[in-house]
């Protein structure tokens, strides 16, 4: 493994080399020191509850003492803000990921299972420790969103970059802005074959997602006519595969960044929802499809139903016409879509929502204050319960329904018991957690086999499966 | 189609329209959903059982079942085509087996030719969907959908729907069961389907106590109604308490068969196992990976010759353990597309439209059914690719709709 000018940038000398043999392993031996913080306590008033289930990765002790310290309204903007300070323990198990430090290219020269489990590790710290919840649940939105498949293809080298640098920076920003860097993402490029989608050989596979998921909805008003005409237009957007010196430009890209091969581009005229895109236009024709389906009425419609689907577990047309609105008043910013939402009776009073396995993982581990490395043994898990993050092979995204995941019960039960019982290499409980958690494992100190027992039975409780 | 081998797939063709209209007259409460309900059905076993078996890459179904009597095919495929069964050039069990005077079985596929013989076993050329993208993942969509194209359809799985429209309250927690590391899509949003790598890791490693105190809150919903987690639970208690009941481990085979010791092998094992519990088991998928032979495909040996032979030593041992039983289940086995008609320069297939699909159990057996387009070039479709021209759905629909009369509704 080679050092990048980039980690150098990043990191310090000492961190830099020690970094260089830190694997997960090391971040188990660091996570051991990590305090355990606020400990688990019955969720006291269910409304809060709820409340916090639905804007964080769930309940804690913890959240639910900034929530009231804070108040409902001062608390929720600064959730939309992104504002809380990351915790330092954090930053430096995150810092120690290669994948979040090196580019796609470089990252090629490590083994590809451990790129994924790095991603997945970072996606559960993140989703379990951030305070900044709301970002990481909109995190979780986006990526799913905008899904592609680790194991198809070179995805697993590409999805860091996706992630760190197009869906985390938007996730609270403008829809507009990620859309258009994501249409010129190596990893959504590969992954929708946009690389075979050339001038006379058209594929349309991104075309049709790019429509029919990340912005029109499958009813969007769009026909084949206007998938091949959109795919037409990116015909030549594709991944730089050759070496700098081969390039023949200057300054030269980075080998696994966007490249437009004008060679490769079909430069007649074309029809895209009723706009002429004249011919000669070159990359533009690209760029004037994401201008025409981001502000196209159908993706602030689509969006809206999404989100609130998403946050409150059922349909509301009045809400959906608000945030349909607000997408079109703030230019697509998602905070203000986001608002409405969190301010919503809905919020609280929709149907219950089924957690997905990697909901139900990161709202164990913060209801019973665990501590964890995030890495293979608790990703053993998530692959049984059938979530492993960022291998769903579809462009759909992991299923939200109930349907799709009640009957993953099996393996609930058995991470609910192994968490409880300390069975979970690298992920344990402190005792110091037990007093004050009295009303769920009784009076009393120390980490009794009892109170395991009903950290175990509430875990795996039914009502825990919904939030 | 060339005119030799019309008469052959006429007359196929008219047995299996015969075997419909037999089905209609002589068991017509089968042919009503709403009779369906109504029939109380041994509540253990349900009396036909439906396993399939998916090679998820698209296996090349022109050496599966080689069309040796058209020159084309040696022509397209010098390196990668399987020698004809009278080739004396070769060693026997090189060549093609005879089938018939067109199509010969791939070597490998020998276990199978005495079920194709006693008429166990059908077989049907050129079946694909209308999916023309040629990627696995819509491919594998439209057909796991039951859908006309990836891209089409509803978002459940065909045999979601055929369960949901044949619920009945005789069902058992083994109704449906998957052998994979996720949910087919076939079998999203079915009601409460279980997946399992292996029925042996279908246990919970806890302890008494915690398995009492699970049968209290999932039996205990109160005023409200059981959610589905409550039902999925329930479920999983009682299908728990069966499979350990069942010790597969210690599963002893009928008939001297002997199951392959690989994934598959032992999947059919399992299957088998459950089959014979009577535990109302009627779904049982399967799937096995490894088919997208785009590089060093092989032709009589080689990396699609030893899959071919892992999947006949599996079904032929698993026929076997059934033995009679072998009457009582349809066994499909199914891929997502063919491959290209011309071998590419990497002695490899690139995707095609269309390829076999092998049935078994009580089918109209010893045949070939369905058409055949022929491989001359202008017989295939403009890439060059086999024409699908018998619609999996329709393929599926003639060989199940004996037995799974509502299989006819869930085609979108």
């Amino acid at each position: 493994m080679s050092l990048s000018r980039r980690d150098a940038i990043i990191l310090g000398g000492a961190a830099a080399l020690a970094a260089t043999t830190a694997g997960c392993g090391r971040v188990a031996t660091e996570v051991r020191r990590r305090k355990a913080t606020e400990p688990w306590r019955e969720p006291t008033n269910p409304k809060t509850t709820r409340l916090l289930d639905r804007m964080t990765f769930g309940w804690s002790a913890d959240e639910e003492a900034t929530y009231v310290a804070m108040g409902h309204n001062a608390y929720i903007e600064k959730q939309l803000k992104a504002d809380f300070d990351e915790p330092i323990d954090l930053t430096f198990q995150l810092t120690q990921l290669d994948c979040l430090r090196m580019q796609s290219a470089e990252l090629m020269d490590i083994q590809r299972e451990r790129v994924i489990q790095e991603l997945q590790c970072a996606a559960i710290l993140r989703a379990t420790y951030s305070p900044n919840q709301l970002k990481e649940r909109m995190v979780d939105f986006w990526s799913n969103h905008f899904n592609i498949y680790s194991e198809k293809k070179d995805g697993a080298f590409f999805k860091s970059a996706e992630e760190e640098e197009i869906i985390r920076d938007h996730a609270l920003g403008s829809f507009k802005e990620m859309a258009k860097k994501m249409s010129k993402s190596p990893a959504m490029l590969m992954y929708l074959d946009n690389e075979q989608n050339i001038k006379g050989h058209p594929n349309e596979n991104y075309a049709r997602e790019l429509l029919e998921l990340h912005t029109l909805g499958v009813y969007g008003g769009y026909s084949q006519r206007d998938i091949q005409e959109v795919a037409r237009c990116l015909t030549g957007w594709k991944v730089e595969d050759r070496h700098a010196i081969s390039q023949g430009q200057f300054p030269p890209v980075a080998q696994g960044s966007f490249r437009f091969d004008i060679d490769a581009h079909d430069d007649g005229q074309k029809t895209v929802l009723g706009h002429v895109i004249p011919a000669g236009g070159g990359i533009k024709d690209g760029e004037t499809v994401l201008d025409i389906v981001v502000s196209h009425p159908s993706t602030a419609k689509y969006l809206a139903k999404k989100l609130v689907m998403f946050f409150t577990g059922s349909r509301s047309e009045s809400l959906e016409a608000t945030v349909a609105k607000a997408y079109e008043t703030a230019n697509g910013n998602i905070t203000e879509m986001v608002r409405p939402i969190l301010l919503s009776e809905e919020l609280t009073k929709g149907d219950p929502i089924i957690r997905r396995p990697f909901d139900f993982v990161c709202a164990s581990l913060r209801r019973a204050a665990a501590i964890t490395d995030g890495g293979p043994d608790i990703q053993r898990y998530l692959r049984t319960l059938g979530q492993p993050m960022y291998e769903w092979p579809m462009p759909d995204g992991y299923p939200s329904d109930q349907l799709s995941w009640a009957n993953t019960i099996l393996p609930r039960w058995q991470f609910s018991y192994d968490l409880a019982f300390g069975k979970i290499a690298n992920t344990t409980i402190k005792a110091e957690a037990m007093p004050l958690i009295k009303k769920i494992v009784g009076e009393g100190s120390g980490l009794t086999k009892e109170r395991m027992r009903l950290l175990a039975n509430h875990l795996s409780a039914p009502e825990f499966q919904y939030m | 189609m060339s005119d030799q081998s019309c008469d052959s797939y006429k007359y196929a063709m008219s047995r299996r329209s015969a075997l419909k209209l037999g089905a209609l007259g002589l068991v017509p409460w089968l042919m009503s959903p709403s009779a369906l309900s109504q029939v109380k059905l041994d509540n253990k076993r349900p009396g036909h059982t439906f396993v399939v078996l998916f090679l998820r890459g698209g296996s090349d179904g022109l050496n599966m079942l080689v069309p040796y009597a058209e020159d084309a095919y040696y022509r397209a495929r010098p390196s990668l085509a399987i020698p004809k069964p009278n080739d004396t050039k070769v060693n026997e069990n090189l060549r093609s087996v005879l089938i018939n005077d067109h199509f010969a079985l791939h070597p490998s596929l020998r276990p199978l030719k005495k079920w194709y013989d006693n008429g166990t076993m059908a077989m049907v050329h050129a079946v694909g969907s209308q999916d023309m993208t040629r990627s696995h993942f819509e491919a594998m969509s439209a057909m796991e959908r039951g859908a006309q194209t990836g891209n089409s359809g509803e978002p459940s799985g065909w045999l979601a729907r055929y369960l949901n429209r044949t619920q009945s309250q005789d069902d058992t927690p083994l109704r449906a069961v998957a052998w994979a590391n996720t949910m087919p899509d076939s079998l999203r949003g079915a009601p409460s389907p279980m997946v399992v790598q292996s029925i042996s890791d279908f246990n919970l490693n806890t302890d008494k106590e915690f398995l009492e105190m699970l049968k209290d809150q999932y039996s205990s919903h109160g005023s409200t109604p059981a959610s589905l987690v409550h039902n999925a639970g329930t479920q999983t208690l009682e299908a728990l308490s069966k499979i350990e009941k069942l010790d597969p481990n210690n599963y002893k085979a009928s008939n001297g068969a002997t199951y392959p010791t690989t994934y598959l092998g032992q999947g059919f094992r399992e299957v088998a196992c459950i089959l014979k519990s009577d535990l109302g088991l009627e779904i049982a998928c399967l799937e096995d990976t490894g088919w997208d032979s785009h590089f060093a495909q092989g032709g009589t040996v080689g990396i699609h010759a030893n899959n071919l032979n892992s999947v006949a030593t599996t079904v032929d041992a698993f026929l076997t353990d059934l033995g009679p039983r072998a009457n009582e289940i349809t066994l499909i086995v199914m891929t997502e597309f063919g491959r290209r008609v011309e071998e590419n320069a990497s002695l490899g297939t690139d995707h095609g439209r269309a390829s076999v699909m092998m049935a078994f159990g009580d089918v109209d057996g010893g045949k070939i059914l369905g058409d055949w387009p022929g491989l001359e070039p202008h017989q295939l479709d403009s890439v060059g690719d086999l024409k699908p021209v018998n619609d999996y759905r329709k393929v599926l629909t003639d060989f199940l709709a004996p037995k799974m009369p509502e299989i006819r509704n869930v085609w979108t």
